[in-house]
């Protein structure tokens, strides 16, 4: 490894760093969140056990049982308190509107690679924080649960692709604010995509075929369905569908880059 | 008594006007007035098309049918849109405590509470209205309720109560903050559990329904009001749920002047 390479890495390890810390430092939040986890995942399991309730016992149209289906939710649950989402939206939008996106642009480090740390480092705290806490509870609940060996390598992979996505989704978002005054509309349109073709609260193998087959050839499917479909062993979640989403993964950190581009060559410093 | 209903009408000239001032302010950019109504509806039918298909995997839920739980969730999809087009503005109240913002409204003459509430208009708000009244209007249809004179003048009385239940508890949360010095702490559970007042309260375990009805009256925004307008129920009782919002309104706001009583600023 170069120099210059170490010395980029270490600063990208003390932006991720300080983002924990961040993270530690806002204990009484952090807790708030994951008691309204826990209530939403009761929440949840009342729901799937009432719409599960009189059928014909266990199994449904995608070929999930109501287990399967209440720990896919529960864990959705989870997965929007720790994964990048709208905060980072906000967050680059406020910076970009009263100007302190400039200050942010005189660090020694890449624009784009700098909110990508800074997103790393808070997942990485609320998850110690929040996520893990949420899911051991979580699991108490929802006992027995087993996660085949087989399926981790697996589960990992998806899960750094649905990163890298919902990263990359947030960051456009946010980055739009060079462009348009609000941002708000955007990041309503993208929750709404999350939740109806991204599988945020149900898994997408409940939807009808037709939806369903057109809902996976979609970005949105990759920051919650394929990873969490994996979690539960969703027979739909295949080797095609991660490979599409490592595919959207890509695209979408290019496009992220393109527009950082394009975004920056906007910004005008009026010297004040 | 006097200087009181002119205290009032004060206020009352100062609200339209700080309204006014707020949606003009708004349609100088009509662009992203129509982007941001435009993903508020994404948003809506988003929504209720996931609960749908949610529910449909079953014939009929704890004995609702899927037109009676859309007449549900379009009365509460306004009841909700219409407490944010005027109460919007007490989501900042953590923020403008922990700032010390909160100054600049206690140093006007002018009821804070009043100037605070209309500081703000979400212009987001209009297509959750047209959406969740037609929702309401083509369920109620399609489901065959029986919509009577009484039913049709109990409906807006329902809303107006309902926005009030959810301005209650928003503002009750929001108040805490003058003792917990937390943003937005309380405030985030509620946004989080409120999209679950759409669905009827009969989905729930007793205990839960039972926190529905009396802690987080969740119960009181859709699912009593519904009651009645669903024909499900035909108690004289109904009657009284309009006044559930501002009765729980009124502890509300004896919870925020005791708290801008106990208010230091921040001295920023």
């Amino acid at each position: 490894m170069t120099g210059t390479l170490r010395r980029g890495w270490r600063t990208q390890q003390a932006i991720a760093g300080m983002q924990m810390k961040l993270a530690f430092h806002y204990r009484t939040r952090a807790f708030a969140q994951g008691i309204g986890a826990l209530l939403l995942i009761g929440l949840q399991v009342a729901l799937w056990s009432a719409v599960y309730a009189g059928g014909d016992g266990q199994v449904r149209a995608g070929g999930l049982t109501l287990h399967q289906t209440t720990v896919y939710a529960a864990a959705g649950t989870v997965w929007v308190l720790c994964l990048p989402g709208l905060a980072l939206a906000r967050q680059l939008e406020t910076k970009i509107r009263d100007g302190r996106i400039v200050s942010e642009l005189l660090l020694p480090t890449g624009f784009l690679t700098q909110w990508f740390s800074a997103a790393i480092g808070r997942t990485a705290g609320v998850t110690v924080l929040v996520g893990v806490p949420a899911s051991i509870a979580g699991a108490a609940v929802l006992h027995p649960f087993t996660l085949d060996p087989a399926h981790v390598g697996r589960l990992m992979l998806t899960t750094a692709i649905a990163f890298v996505v919902l990263f990359d989704f947030s960051y456009l978002i946010g980055l739009s604010a060079f462009f348009i005054r609000r941002v708000e509309g955007l990041n309503e349109v993208r929750e709404a995509l999350l939740l109806l073709l991204g599988g945020s609260m149900m898994p997408i193998s409940l939807y009808p075929a037709g939806l369903r087959d057109a809902a996976l050839w979609t970005p949105f499917v990759h920051g919650f369905y394929t990873p969490l479909g994996t979690l539960v062993r969703d027979p739909f979640v295949d080797d095609r569908v991660v490979a599409l989403g490592a595919c959207w993964a890509v695209l979408l950190s290019a496009a992220a880059v393109l527009c950082t581009r394009a975004a920056l060559r906007k910004l005008v410093i009026a010297g004040g | 008594m006097a200087d009181t209903l002119a205290g009032m009408r004060k206020s009352a000239g100062i609200a339209l006007l700080a309204t006014r001032m707020n949606f003009r302010s708004h349609l100088v950019h009509p662009g992203e007035v129509l982007l941001a109504n435009i993903g508020a509806l994404v948003q809506a039918v988003s929504g209720a098309a996931v609960f749908m298909l949610a529910l449909s995997a079953s014939d009929g839920i704890h004995g609702w049918t899927l037109a009676e739980w859309a007449a549900l969730t379009g009365f509460t999809t306004v009841a909700r849109a219409l407490w944010n087009t005027v109460f919007f503005g007490t989501l900042d109240i953590p923020d403008m405590v922990r700032s010390g913002e909160l100054d600049h409204y206690l140093v006007r003459p002018a009821n804070p509470l009043m100037l605070i509430l209309f500081s703000k208009v979400d212009t987001d708000v209009w297509i959750e209205i047209a959406v969740g009244t037609g929702m309401l209007g083509v369920a109620l249809h399609v489901g065959g309720a029986e919509l009577s004179g009484p039913v049709l003048l109990f409906i807006p009385l329902a809303l107006a109560g309902s926005a009030l239940v959810f301005a209650a508890m928003h503002l009750a949360v929001t108040a805490l903050s003058f003792w917990l010095r937390q943003d937005a702490m309380l405030s985030m559970l509620i946004w989080r559990l409120d999209t679950f007042a759409q669905l009827p309260m009969s989905f729930y375990p007793k205990w839960l329904m039972t926190v529905f009805s009396t802690v987080v009256p969740f119960a009181f925004v859709g699912y009593f009001p519904c009651l009645y307008i669903l024909g499900r129920t035909d108690s004289p009782f109904v009657w009284l749920l309009p006044l559930a919002g501002p009765l729980l309104f009124l502890p509300a706001v004896l919870l925020w002047r005791s708290g801008i009583d106990r208010y230091s600023s921040t001295g920023s």
